[in-house]
């Protein structure tokens, strides 16, 4: 399950080139309000926990990072992590959330030889 | 202007929700009670392995204007190879109402142990960064913040 208004936008940032067999430094995000139990309305309605749970990062080797996410993270939360690819490779990128939200994001991350 | 207030309002209620502290930020400030509560699953998560406080590095300033978006990587030594590497880390900020803020779970596939992210920090409070490693050890670093929100002291 997505938002009714479809899928939310999602960045990828690392720096080129990416090479064969070095370690390359991702930094992933996603427009998410992270909204926390404690967050009201003008009105001073609460609005309601609805935060991202999980993170996974899938690539040609199966799972490369995953995280779990709690109410302290920040709106739009970005992740920096590191990957060793050996091939261009489609990443997959997944997040759970409550409510039932899934999302996943492919990424085609190309890699020269070395 | 609808959404300056809302993001307003929830800047105050969600810094109110950890108690006192949030403006002031004095040493004397009574420690919120769910930092006792925080030491407590901090210490179920290191599981009575033995802590180190060396060869991790939180980096985290140590003045924050901002508490809603606060950058903070963990960077832990180790040559990450399949016997001797970091296999999970998690980063707590017990002054919040909830202290437990990210894990992380390393594979094989991970050439550094480090992570970066932006967390919220409801009041001035140490926060901590835990590693475990595949040898049994723990790793511990701990930052104290002090976190001036201004969206509560504007008067408006």
């Amino acid at each position: 399950m997505t938002t009714p208004h479809g899928p939310l936008r999602v960045r990828v940032h690392h720096g080129q080139p990416v090479v064969a067999g070095r370690p390359l430094a991702l930094r992933v995000s996603i427009a998410h309000p992270m909204v926390t139990d404690h967050q009201v309305d003008a009105q001073g309605r609460r609005l309601g926990r609805n935060i991202l749970t999980r993170f996974e990062c899938h690539g040609a080797d199966g799972l490369l990072f995953a995280a779990s996410l709690h109410p302290a993270i920040a709106a739009n939360p970005s992740l920096q992590f590191w990957i060793r690819p050996h091939q261009s490779q489609t990443l997959r990128l997944r997040w759970e959330g409550d409510h039932g939200f899934v999302q996943e994001h492919r990424y085609a991350l190309d890699v020269q030889e070395g | 202007m609808r959404r300056r207030d809302l993001v307003r309002s929830a800047a105050m209620a969600w810094g109110a929700a950890a108690g006192a502290g949030v403006v002031r930020a004095s040493p004397t400030a009574a420690v919120p009670p769910s930092a006792a509560r925080a030491e407590l699953l901090m210490a179920q998560w290191i599981g009575g392995r033995p802590v180190d406080l060396t060869g991790i590095r939180l980096d985290l300033s140590e003045l924050v204007e901002n508490g809603h978006d606060v950058p903070l990587r963990v960077e832990v030594d180790s040559p990450m190879t399949a016997d001797h590497r970091v296999t999970a880390l998690s980063v707590w900020a017990p002054g919040n109402p909830q202290a437990l803020s990210l894990e992380v779970e390393f594979g094989r596939f991970n050439p550094r142990a480090e992570v970066a992210a932006r967390i919220r920090l409801a009041t001035s409070q140490r926060v901590t960064a835990l590693a475990a490693l595949s040898d049994g050890r723990v790793r511990r670093a701990d930052v104290s913040v002090v976190v001036a929100l201004a969206a509560c002291v504007d008067g408006s």
